[in-house]
């Protein structure tokens, strides 16, 4: 009897800690649970039934929907020409929560309405070269169902960081998907000499043994430092990382896919380009791995607020007061969020999915060495200090003139970091397989989390935390990063402070029916990744594996062109993240 | 006395344990849509949601100057200037004479917007707006005078949005053209710049001068007056310019203006006038 007293004493007294340590898949799905879900599926379907309401006749979808009028986002030319705007390559995130949404509710209806949006696109807007019209300067128009360039009549092709949905763009059309990822690194990558341009050719040949060239040395060479040497010999080239990622990420893909080696061996050496242009002794690493030749006239670059790249690299023109390093490459400051978030998520994708083991210690390195450098926390606030990547610090300094980089009297001051970098610094450290060499990231880790709010996720491991259950962030990467450290370590804590994440999203983003980035603002995205992080959320509490449900990327979609600028009188180029998508429901006319 | 007080000790603790198991373990029931999701019961359609007409709201303008305020920008107009600009580098600000009220207006000729690159883009951009976009057409009318010292180049007409639709120029040798359309926002310097027409006509300096433009996107039709007294003179009369249609297409459709403009040039500093600028329906 004394017996059956003491074991079951200590069954009962072990409850909590079993319950603070609750396998996946035990979770009670509650009504509230259900109140997230509802709310996506509310979008879902007003996307739907009010997105395809404008064309009848199509089934493509516009990027972003005017939450007052119903109708699509409309690109606004200088001559006010205007363009409802369909382009798939922003919309990745949408087809991601449709297959997601599938997979929670049991209905196939929402991949299919994916399936059907892709395949009147791939089927109707291929060029014969093989790549889409899509991207940063192409579009389709929902009123003539015509491709729409948003540069002169014959825009480039454009992607950066959209790490489109390869596996479902597979599934509708195989031919035209392995047909547009070969174009891809013909239109814009150049065998020779390692060139790389963010802007691909739709007059390019389709070259069916794309992957079969000979393979070259690696262009980046170090000096007798053991110091990288940037080359500035790129002919109006500009291999921006972001432009690199998303080949590198069609390579593997195919690669993976078709049985090839040859792709995936390329992508590596064009990755690697990038890891040898770092600085080997801080470990930040670059946006570039080539400034440009200079081709223009002297007399046109005379105009400082000429920025053309054919003026050679545009940081040595606008910061000359800091030297050699003055390099557009090495910049710390600007397009941050290409380098440390979505390459890296990208890198980690392809160690995960592809085997390329050596790219978790490569992305550890960036994040060690970037945040040893240039994080700081301000007033309990994440910051970053803006910097050259040998940890040169250009903070406080008054730019003298124009430039590509911004107005001049521009005081370059600290940059917030944002929520973005929760998830490829967890990633990282998740995918580290020695304990010890996660400590340095993990601390910047916890350390950065409370700064969010979110609470504290306690020592190396995260199986001791004390998290803010009442955390008032409403932001979609805090839930991933959430739901992640449940699936890593079935700490229910992670799992209720996921809930409140969610819970304050739908409320402070989901209005008028839709998801919008908050109460007054006027469009409602596609690409955002909010419906995506709640269904996550959603499938992870039903047991599903993290696995299972679609995966979260990138949200970088854009268009970019001539536009009328918002003061309607005056022409500007521009972004639709920059003119469009900053509208509130004040600015709708 | 001991086992008891053993038992209470254990049964306190065990209570203490549930209470916590409580907290930590929801005891919320499951939802009842969790395998349902989308059932009737479970998923209610929002309901046919309620949006406002995106149609255009037409009004039209009439500015002269009267009632605005002295040494000020008048209200409803906007002068262009970014960070580059130099304070007092432009200004545009009601003046008085002869108990008449009207606009100088000044350029350093210093700096420009950025775009459209490569083309005569203009330092000074002094606008207000107007909407006919349902009618298609439209009458608008200005007056100008260039000054005998200090004096500007100066273009006066409506606009699409950013690019031209139909203006006069008087140049620094007080010679009158028009100019019909661009510059086209990608400027390809092939024609999509805008088309200079002579008018043969040498205005005088001091001297105020009236205009009147028209429109009519139904007729494809552009006119360019200058009025003196109850002479009027026909500048120029003709279709809209490519940059004025979709895409600078010869079959794209026709954008009307909404835009009343006045600019002058980069390069060159000096001062013009302006007033009583009116904008009407045609045919009223």
């Amino acid at each position: 009897m004394k017996k059956f007293l003491l074991a079951s004493l200590l069954l009962f007294l072990s409850l909590p800690l079993i319950a603070a340590t609750e396998a996946p898949g035990t979770v009670v799905y509650t009504d509230e649970d259900y109140a997230r879900l509802h709310a996506v599926i509310e979008h879902v379907e007003n996307v739907l039934t009010y997105g395809r309401a404008y064309n009848t006749d199509s089934d493509l979808l516009p990027d972003a929907i005017n939450t007052l009028t119903g109708e699509p986002a409309m690109w606004t030319f200088p001559n006010r020409a205007e363009v409802p705007y369909s382009d798939p390559a922003n919309q990745q995130n949408f087809y991601r929560t449709l297959v997601a949404l599938s997979v929670v509710t049991g209905d196939d209806r929402y991949k299919e309405e994916a399936v059907a949006t892709l395949t009147e696109f791939m089927l109707n807007y291929q060029s014969p070269n093989g790549l889409f019209y899509w991207g940063g300067h192409r579009t389709v128009n929902l009123d003539t169902l015509e491709v729409q360039s948003t540069e002169n009549e014959n825009g480039p092709h454009e992607l950066k960081n959209m790490l489109p949905y390869y596996d479902l763009m597979l599934e509708v059309n195989e031919a035209a998907t392995i047909r547009f990822m070969r174009q891809l690194w013909t239109a814009h990558f150049r065998w020779g000499t390692s060139d790389l341009n963010r802007h691909g050719s739709y007059s390019t040949a389709y070259d069916v043994n794309v992957f079969g060239q000979t393979m070259i040395d690696d262009i980046i060479q170090m000096d007798e430092f053991g110091m990288p040497i940037l080359p500035s010999d790129s002919p109006g080239d500009l291999p921006f990382v972001n432009a690199a990622t998303d080949l590198a990420y069609a390579a593997f893909t195919l690669a993976d896919y078709t049985g090839d080696p040859s792709p995936k061996a390329w992508a590596e050496y064009l990755m690697r380009q990038y890891h040898l242009a770092s600085n080997p002794v801080t470990g930040m690493t670059v946006y570039q791995y080539k400034s440009t030749l200079v081709t223009k006239s002297a007399q046109e670059c005379s105009d400082p607020a000429y920025t053309n790249s054919g003026c050679g690299d545009r940081v040595a023109r606008q910061f000359r007061d800091f030297g050699a390093i003055a390099r557009e490459p090495n910049v710390q400051w600007k397009n941050t969020q290409a380098i440390y978030v979505d390459n890296i998520l990208m890198l980690l994708e392809a160690a995960d999915k592809y085997g390329i083991d050596y790219y978790v210690d490569w992305a550890r390195g960036y994040l060690e060495g970037y945040l040893d450098y240039a994080y700081i926390r301000v007033n309990g606030v994440n910051k970053i200090i803006p910097m050259f990547n040998d940890g040169t610090v250009t903070y406080g300094y008054v730019v003298p003139e124009v430039g590509y980089y911004g107005a001049s009297n521009m005081r370059l001051d600290y940059v917030e970091l944002p929520t973005t970098y929760l998830l490829p610094i967890l990633r990282t450290i998740l995918a580290t397989p020695d304990p010890a060499d996660q400590v340095k990231l993990w601390n910047y880790f916890r350390e950065i989390v409370e700064a969010f709010g979110i609470g504290d996720v306690g020592p190396l491991g995260g199986t001791l935390p004390d998290l803010n259950l009442d955390t008032a962030i409403d932001d979609p990467f805090a839930l991933m990063a959430m739901v992640e450290l449940y699936d890593a370590t079935g700490n229910v804590q992670y799992l209720d402070v996921a809930r409140t994440i969610g819970n304050n999203i739908v409320n402070e983003k989901f209005h008028r029916g839709f998801f919008v980035d908050s109460e007054i603002m006027l469009y409602s995205r596609l690409d955002q990744p909010e419906t995506l992080a709640l269904l996550i959320l959603d499938g992870v509490i039903r047991g599903i594996d993290v696995a299972a449900m679609p995966y979260y990327l990138a949200d970088s979609g854009y268009i970019h062109g001539y536009l009328l600028s918002n003061d309607g009188v005056t022409e500007d180029r521009s972004y639709t993240q920059t003119y469009i998508y900053v509208k509130t429901i004040y600015d709708q006319e | 006395m001991a086992k008891r007080f053993v038992l209470i000790f254990i049964l306190s603790i065990l209570l203490t344990g549930c209470a916590q198991a409580t907290t930590t373990v929801s005891t919320a029931a499951e939802s009842a849509c969790k395998d349902t999701p989308l059932a009737a019961g479970c998923f209610v359609p929002s309901e046919e949601l309620d949006f406002i007409s995106s149609d255009p709201d037409e009004y039209t303008i009439e500015e002269t100057f009267a009632i605005d305020r002295l040494n000020q920008q008048p209200a409803n107009w906007l002068l262009y200037s970014n960070a580059e600009y130099e304070a007092n580098g432009v200004y545009a600000r009601v003046v008085e004479s002869a108990e008449l009220r009207y606009v100088e207006m000044y350029s350093d000729g210093q700096h420009k917007p950025a775009y459209p690159q490569s083309a005569p883009t203009p330092s000074f951009i002094f606008t207000t707006k107007f909407n006919l976009d349902i009618d298609r057409k439209g009458i608008a009318y200005a007056d100008v005078m260039i000054p005998s010292v200090g004096k500007n180049a100066v273009a006066v007409g409506v606009a699409t949005g950013a690019v031209n639709t139909i203006s006069i120029t008087i140049d620094n040798d007080l010679e009158l053209f028009v100019k019909v359309g661009g510059p086209f926002y990608y400027y390809s310097q092939a024609g999509d710049g805008g088309d200079y027409y002579e008018t043969g006509i040498t205005i005088e300096a001091d001297r105020w001068y009236s205009f009147r433009f028209e429109w009519d996107a139904g007729l494809d039709l552009v006119q360019a007056w200058m009025l003196e007294g109850e002479t009027e003179t026909r500048l120029y009369e003709g279709a809209f310019h490519i940059s004025n249609r979709f895409n600078g297409a010869a079959t794209g459709a026709i954008l009307v203006p909404n835009v009343f403009k006045v600019t002058m040039p980069y390069g060159q500093a000096g001062k013009a006038y302006l007033d009583n600028v009116i904008v009407t329906r045609k045919g009223e």
